[in-house]
């Protein structure tokens, strides 16, 4: 296992490289100027340049590079040219709450559509099968902001069920101490049930969105998984010696189908780990979504490169996380492998 | 006297007139290995999964019975075979792909123990562990702990018929249970299952393609083209008396050592009448028609227009 880690942890070393040298150059080439935005319409020519110093824009393009790399490595992405903060530092303060969302969306997704796709596989050609199949349609050809809007207008506007879409709280609240990030979790650290209600009631609507859209692919290789564990041999076998239908389902057929859904679990969750911009401007969820969304709009280079090599370290940490939840679900595959007999 | 009766059993594709059998009719008696023999596609799968009451979805049986010691086990209802356990239990051809790759070998014998005896969880695995250590497996402690990717093909099957002689089962189906392994794997199997039908007593209907395993093997034999019984006899009435021309047809593809995949030339039959008629060198009108099984000889019987020519006197070919 430490030799997999070490072998992962070398080649994610070249993931990284590899993210940052194309990020920065890409960054280079795309047009505007960072500067006139930071000093406004009407600023002088002076001031633009002193901005540029300021900034280190008139430096030549590898010195530039050689700065960044050098700074980055010690864990400082820059200074964002639009707020005048520390790259690093805004994005750690809207990541948690991308990822709050995204792991709810995700596990409503999970809830939602593995019932939904084990039924469909289990009772294939039926009407069980047909409402699923129509549900996931409905799904992955919904548009975010349209659900979106459609829920807080009926939820928060008509029948006032749930807050308005002002962020992760009420505009009068305190936020809980930072341990996690994830407002929900640090209330229930602290105890304090009616403010982990709120971020709760708070998220629902968006966490919602996002979650009936990802359901569809769920709902989809659960169905399509499942329907091929059910046909397998081993399954016949199990049938065979008597086995319980509702343990043929789970032990045989789900638990088998399982690395697909893994897969597909992975892929929806490292898309949503960027935050997913429509749905935090929708919501005014104060994201890295929304954040790189402000960056690229102002031509914010550091902002917009940290984002993105952030979301890269995120990628890769996950799919460490997926190869190790493959080897636990599936003994043929492994780490490092071993053969008994 | 037979403690497995099958009889007139016809299974077709839903919605469409084709039968995939017709008429079907064998027995096994107690402690005797029965052959199913005939080339793929003939039928002699969908004949075991239908006693299993395992047919795929879109095939159904459209009459016919299976008897266990008498007993009806088809539900005229749904005509699906309702097995109680201990009836019957089957082995299969693909031995590793037949067991459930994530779930440990000991595991999935004692799951069998415990649906079979209603015993705890402990009990159900000591009780596997036995039975892997009876079908021959060396180590039975440390084989019962491995996934099956981690055992050879030969092993995967003797526990395939570990789990399946957990059933405690009357009739044993073993549906081409060497094919997937290797020559001296084949024999070994073969030594475990002549054994086991001495132990316990169980009727063991013995499918497969492979003339000589049927030799070896078998007391009697069925032989099955495009899901018609063409003859059955004892061992030595179809390999030494063959009457039916497909019988001989068969032996004569082994025996004058044809290109062996003439055996496995696939799905080729009529679907009306005889269902070897295009095949066969005698076929002539007479075999638009089906031809019922006649007595040629004590125990031995065959589907062909041409015994009743040979009865009238008209002579044989």
């Amino acid at each position: 296992m430490w030799r997999y880690l070490g072998r992962r942890l070398l080649v994610s070393v070249v993931t990284v490289a590899g993210i940052v040298v194309v990020v920065f150059f890409i960054m280079r080439v795309l047009p505007g100027d960072a500067a006139a935005v930071r000093a406004g319409p009407y600023a002088s020519e002076e001031k633009l340049e002193q901005i540029r110093d300021q900034f280190g824009l008139n430096d030549p393009v590898p010195v530039q590079f050689v700065n960044y790399v050098r700074d980055a490595v010690g864990g400082d992405l820059g200074t964002s040219i639009r707020t005048g903060g520390e790259v690093t530092e805004e994005l750690l303060i809207r990541l948690p709450a991308s990822l709050e969302l995204a792991f709810y969306a995700v596990l409503l997704a999970v809830l939602a559509g593995v019932p939904v796709g084990v039924a469909a596989a289990a009772r294939r050609d039926t009407w069980t099968d047909r409402v699923a199949r129509v549900v996931a349609v409905l799904g992955s050809s919904m548009a975010f902001f349209w659900l979106g809007l459609i829920l807080t207008f009926v939820f928060f506007f008509k029948l006032g069920w749930f807050p308005g879409p002002v962020g992760r709280l009420g505009i009068v609240t305190q936020p809980p101490e930072t341990v996690t990030g994830f407002f929900t979790v640090d209330a229930a650290l602290a105890r304090d049930w009616a403010l982990m209600w709120e971020a709760f009631t708070y998220l629902a609507l968006p966490a919602v969105t996002v979650g009936f859209v990802l359901s569809a692919p769920i709902i989809k290789i659960v169905r399509s998984s499942m329907i091929e564990t059910l046909d397998s041999e081993y399954v016949r076998t199990a049938r065979a010696v008597g086995v319980s239908r509702r343990q043929v389902l789970f032990r045989d057929g789900f638990r088998n189908a399982l690395v697909p859904v893994t897969t597909a679990i992975g892929i929806i969750f490292g898309y949503m780990l960027g935050g997913n911009i429509i749905v935090e401007l929708i919501f005014a969820w104060p994201g890295v979504g929304r954040y790189a969304y402000e960056a690229l709009r102002v031509n914010d280079l550091e902002a917009l490169q940290g984002f993105v090599i952030v979301v890269g370290l995120l990628y890769i940490v996950l799919n460490v996380v997926i190869d190790f939840v493959y080897s636990w679900i599936d003994p043929r595959i492994k780490l490092g492998q071993k053969v008994v007999a | 006297m037979n403690l497995l009766e099958v009889d007139g059993l016809t299974v077709g594709v839903e919605r469409s007139p084709t039968s995939i059998l017709a008429n079907v009719a064998f027995s096994v008696p107690e402690g005797r290995i029965v052959g199913l023999v005939g080339e793929s596609g003939s039928g002699k799968t969908m004949a075991a999964l239908t006693m299993m009451g395992l047919l795929p979805d879109g095939i159904e049986v459209r009459s016919g019975s299976v008897r266990i010691d008498g007993r009806q086990l088809m539900d005229p209802e749904t005509m699906t075979v309702e097995r109680r356990a201990g009836d019957m239990a089957m082995i299969f051809q693909h031995p590793q792909a037949a067991l459930n790759p994530t779930m440990r070998v000991g595991r999935q014998i004692a799951r069998v123990f415990s649906l079979q005896q209603g015993c705890g969880r402990d009990e159900a695995m000591s009780l596997a562990i036995e039975m892997l250590g009876r079908v021959g497996i060396p180590g039975a402690g440390r084989v019962a702990r491995a996934y099956p990717h981690q055992l050879s093909g030969g092993m995967c099957q003797r526990v395939m018929i570990a789990m399946a002689l957990a059933c405690r089962p009357r009739i044993l189906i073993a549906d081409e249970p060497t094919t997937a392994l290797d020559v001296t794997i084949q024999a070994q199997i073969f030594d475990l299952i002549r054994d086991l039908v001495e132990e316990t007593g169980a009727g063991v209907l013995f499918i497969t393609h492979d003339l000589a395993a049927v030799a070896e093997m078998c007391d009697t034999v069925t032989v099955l083209f495009g899901g018609q019984v063409m003859e059955e006899g004892s061992r030595d009435d179809i390999f030494r008396r063959p009457r039916n021309p497909y019988t001989t047809y068969l032996l004569d593809s082994v025996q004058k050592e044809v290109d062996p995949h003439v055996i496995e030339a696939g799905v080729d039959f009529e679907l009306v009448g005889c269902r070897f008629g295009h095949r066969c060198r005698y076929a002539w009108e007479e075999c638009g028609r089906v031809p019922d099984l006649v007595s040629v000889g004590a125990g031995h019987r065959s589907a062909c227009f041409l015994h009743a020519m040979e009865e009238n006197g008209a002579g044989a070919p």
